[in-house]
């Protein structure tokens, strides 16, 4: 396998653009990274596109608005991890040597308000009868761990306020405003416990990495090539299949199984040990989610991840840095370029560009874990 | 069993007896005896199609619940109402309603819950919960439909 590095990020603000194309979002995400990798245009080799609410043409359309040079050009939906689904396709096409250069690009417009799960709308039981949404699912999982774990409501609420803190530094982010423990112990109930601002908005946004093998780099100049030390990826076994109807919401909440699985491959494969981890972007649609994921990916006991967010280890001076870009939670989560986002926030954090949010002890390893509909996309980058 | 006058909201999920009661429709694995619902063809432990259908327990443990304040587009279920989660002896995971009524409305049938915020605190992890049908609204052709709900052993608040 060949070594692959990330040459150039770019983004498009998350946040809500009716009037926006495709084209237009997706436009800056790949224009920026254009001119941080140095590559031009023409140098690319492969595209592979994240976006869920795609029509037939939107991935060629935004692709080709820079050229038509007669590339591939994939259109990928994983739900929530698109984009990392697609990041990860870009990194084994380039490591297996098929081809030197790849653009990654997520882009995604969404309506406000639930994503619907079902396939034949107001005709099953799990929608008639209201058992589809996805936040009150999440509410059965996280009064399980208020008992079980007797975790407090304050870790939701400390957690939350972090995001806040860390995307009102984030001018990409959606939501750029800090929120205090009061307003989101007090926002508005959605599914009891799991209150409004304990949950990620829906978000319209882009983003995009350029990737390249590392021989390639040099020609372009490598200074701020980050590279991609390990990647997992997989779907939940069964006993992650406890019952229904309705699919396996996804984010592996109701204990983490698939994220333990694949973490301990993506260790082993990348050679290190959750301790030698200086910054992870995880999949974080509600509070509870970040709970569930630092427990799983090692980084505190299991029944503990509350505990660790409330005491202040997640923070960007803190022991793990956790989602320093706002998390989906509050620097948005349009669902195509969710993935990559999570790529571009630990690439500046890594060359040390993240400006004030920079994690104060320069990261080298930095973990990003994207969940789709279930499916899991972890990658490892060094710099 | 349907009926001119009375048919499941999904049959193969809930099958009608007659049109009050009814019950889950499952798959247990010839194989494995693992008990999967809703059904599965392919026993998902197995890999191989060795699932038959089985009916389900009508009793179970309330393993959590959530008061939803907000139902998606689709739902014909009035908020705020109760989302339960059902742990069945046979193993599987039942996603269900808590304390659902079907009440006479202008407009044919509402479904409401008897349970709401201000006699949530009834409601207790791990306590036994049985299977409770409720009549929906009639569908378009005049036949009454007929969804699974559960409720609590005790009785209702």
């Amino acid at each position: 396998m060949k070594d692959v590095v990330v040459m150039g990020i770019g983004l498009h603000p998350f946040g809500r653009f009716p009037d926006k194309t495709f084209e237009e979002l997706a436009y800056p995400a790949i224009n920026s990274a254009l001119d941080d990798s140095g590559m031009p245009f023409k140098d690319l080799q492969i595209a592979f596109c994240g976006v869920v609410n795609s029509s037939l043409y939107d991935s060629r359309n935004v692709v080709q608005q820079f050229g038509w040079s007669g590339i591939m050009i994939h259109s990928l939906s994983q739900a929530s991890g698109s984009s990392a689904a697609a990041f990860r396709l870009a990194y084994w096409t380039i490591a297996t040597g098929l081809h030197d250069t790849a653009l990654v690009v997520g882009y995604e417009k969404m309506e406000r308000g639930f994503i619907p799960g079902t396939i034949m709308p107001g005709k099953s039981h799990l929608d008639v009868m209201g058992l589809d949404p996805i936040p009150a699912r999440v509410a059965l999982e996280m009064r399980k761990r208020m008992k079980d774990y007797d975790e407090p409501i304050e870790a939701h609420a400390a957690y939350a306020v972090q995001c806040s803190e860390n995307a009102a530094l984030n001018h990409y982010a959606h939501y750029q405003i800090r929120r205090t423990r009061e307003e989101v112990l007090n926002s508005r109930i959605i599914a009891d416990p799991l209150r409004l601002y304990m949950c990620c908005p829906t978000s319209d946004g882009a983003a995009a990495a350029i990737l390249c093998s590392a021989e390639k780099a040099r020609q372009y100049g490598d200074k701020r090539a980050v590279k991609v030390a390990a990647w997992a990826c997989g779907s939940p076994q069964v006993e992650d299949l406890f019952g229904g109807p309705g699919a396996f919401i996804g984010g592996d909440f109701k204990g983490g199984n698939l994220t333990r699985r694949l973490a301990k491959e993506i260790y082993e494969r990348a050679g290190i040990g959750p301790e030698d981890v200086n910054m992870a972007i995880v999949h974080d649609p509600f509070t509870m989610a970040a709970m569930v994921d630092i427990e799983s990916l090692g980084f505190c006991p299991e029944g503990e991840g509350g505990r660790f967010i409330l005491a202040g280890n997640t923070r960007r001076d803190g022991k793990i840095p956790l989602n320093t870009d706002g998390g989906l939670l509050c620097k948005g989560h349009p669902m195509g370029p969710t993935g990559v986002s999570q790529v571009c926030e630990v690439v500046k954090q890594l060359r040390g560009e993240a400006g004030e949010r920079q994690i104060p002890r320069r990261p080298r390893v930095g973990l990003t874990h994207s969940s789709g509909a279930g499916m899991l996309n972890m990658l490892i980058l060094k710099k | 069993m349907e009926g001119p006058n009375y048919r499941s909201l999904e049959s193969t999920v809930f099958r009608l007896k007659n049109e009050k009661d009814g019950v889950l429709i499952g798959s247990l694995c010839s194989k494995c005896h693992r008990v999967f619902f809703p059904q599965r063809v392919w026993c998902a432990s197995c890999f191989e199609p060795t699932c038959e259908e089985t009916e389900l327990s009508r009793e179970g443990k309330l393993i959590s619940f959530s008061l939803i304040e907000r139902a998606s587009g689709y739902a014909l279920v009035k908020p705020p109402y109760i989302l339960g989660e059902v742990l069945l002896p046979e193993g599987p995971h039942v996603y269900t309603t808590i304390g659902m009524r079907s009440e006479p409305s202008p407009a044919g049938i509402d479904l409401r819950s008897a349970i709401n915020e201000k006699n949530l605190s009834s409601l207790k992890m791990g306590q036994p919960v049985r299977l409770s049908p409720i009549v929906g609204k009639e569908d378009a052709v005049g036949r009454e439909v007929v969804a699974y709900n559960f409720d609590p052993v005790e009785g209702l608040p």
